[in-house]
């Protein structure tokens, strides 16, 4: 029996990459991200700092399961360095042929970085914010003047669309991977699986770890927002 | 009296023919800085007083001169928008030019923030919570409905 006869043929095999937590992370993030946008250009306040907390409570959540996660939730796995990141744009950006990662590639684990940091920025920012009209404000404007909290607001909003090229940016680069690498990126998103023709050594942190970490970061979110802010 | 001294009283003259001119017709640029820093003021103000408000026991000792000085900012308002210091004048200001072509409207608006502020420092003086609090949804709502109608927003 040769090696290529223990699989049915390429692509042959179920490879599940993405667990379960990193993928309601990211589909929760995009309906925040919405339900942010949306608000803040209604201003609905309310709705606006509930659904700031809740990306409060998924930031922390990510920055946990990026240490104690699965694999390829994991920064060690997907923080590379500039010479890795150069060698892939060199030899493997536009080569259909190269070998597909099993989770960020060394390109797109620096920009699941950027989006991160800049999505924490983003709601430092909110925390401290005031509106012009003096009465709707982050939770922790009351430790800033007036001008400070405006000067927040300001940058609030002009780090938004900065987070919008970021994302636009991400979705450019996923058609990208689609259409001239032919390679869905989506898909796996969803389903969580890709099809491949050799399983990869990948790690799978418990559910119930995530369920106890996304615990814990709710109760710290409430805990910061609650006894320490003032909404 | 010498030649200095008449060009002293030549000028202390002419300085207070352009202060009176001033006062007649303000500059469109001072006109604009003042009411910046009145309403920066106003702002600031509410901003204090909503702070006290939400920590959940706001001490009226805090908020009463605020509010006072909220009511009697809110009241000279209107004094700082002659009709030379809309965004034709070149001028950086976020006042729109409809104020002036809707002044009847922009002015019922002005005095409800006048209403509301004067409603605000009576509730500040009673040091009722509730009325205090219910003066400052209604002072922000006055806030919002002129700055909604008749001010470009921030970018």
């Amino acid at each position: 029996m040769s090696e290529r006869s223990e699989v049915s043929g390429p692509d042959s095999i179920r490879q599940r990459i993405w667990d379960l937590p990193t993928r309601l992370f990211h589909w929760t993030l995009v309906a925040l991200i919405a339900t942010l946008w949306w608000s803040g250009e209604q201003r609905t306040l309310g709705w606006h700092r509930l659904a700031g907390y809740a990306v409060i409570v998924l930031l922390l959540f990510r920055l946990a399961w990026g240490f104690a996660g699965s694999s390829t939730a994991r920064f060690r796995s997907f923080v590379r360095s500039p010479r890795a990141v150069a060698g892939y744009v060199r030899r493997d950006l536009f080569n259909r042929a190269a070998a597909r990662h099993h989770g960020h590639n060394p390109l797109g684990g620096w920009s699941v970085i950027a989006m991160l940091a800049l999505l924490s920025v983003q709601v430092a920012l909110g925390m401290f914010a005031v509106d012009v009209d003096g009465i709707e404000s982050g939770p922790f404007s009351y430790l800033v003047d007036f001008d400070t909290g405006r000067l927040a607001a300001r940058l609030h909003h002009q780090a938004f669309n900065l987070l919008l090229g970021l994302m636009a940016f991400h979705l450019v680069a996923v058609l990208f991977y689609l259409l001239h690498r032919r390679h869905n990126l989506i898909a796996p998103m969803v389903t969580g699986t890709v099809r491949s023709s050799k399983g990869s050594e990948l790690s799978f942190a418990s559910h119930r770890l995530a369920a106890f970490l996304l615990m814990l970061c709710v109760g710290l979110t409430w805990a910061v927002v609650r006894l320490l802010g003032q909404a | 009296m010498s030649c200095s001294k008449i060009v002293l009283a030549a000028s202390a003259g002419l300085m207070m023919v352009s202060i009176a001119a001033t006062a007649a017709a303000p500059a469109p640029a001072e006109a604009i800085a003042t009411r910046k820093a009145n309403f920066k003021e106003i702002g600031g103000a509410f901003k204090s007083i909503n702070d006290e408000i939400k920590s959940g026991a706001p001490n009226m000792n805090t908020v009463r001169p605020l509010a006072r000085d909220m009511a009697a900012r809110a009241a000279a308002a209107l004094k700082y928008f002659p009709s030379n210091s809309g965004p034709d004048s070149g001028l950086k200001t976020r006042a729109k030019a409809s104020i002036w072509a809707n002044q009847a409207d922009f002015v019922k608006l002005q005095n409800n923030l006048i209403d509301a502020a004067n409603a605000l420092n009576q509730a500040a003086t009673s040091g009722d919570v509730a009325q205090l609090t219910a003066a400052r949804n209604t002072a922000g709502q006055a806030c919002k409905a002129c700055h909604d109608k008749y001010r470009e927003p921030d970018t």
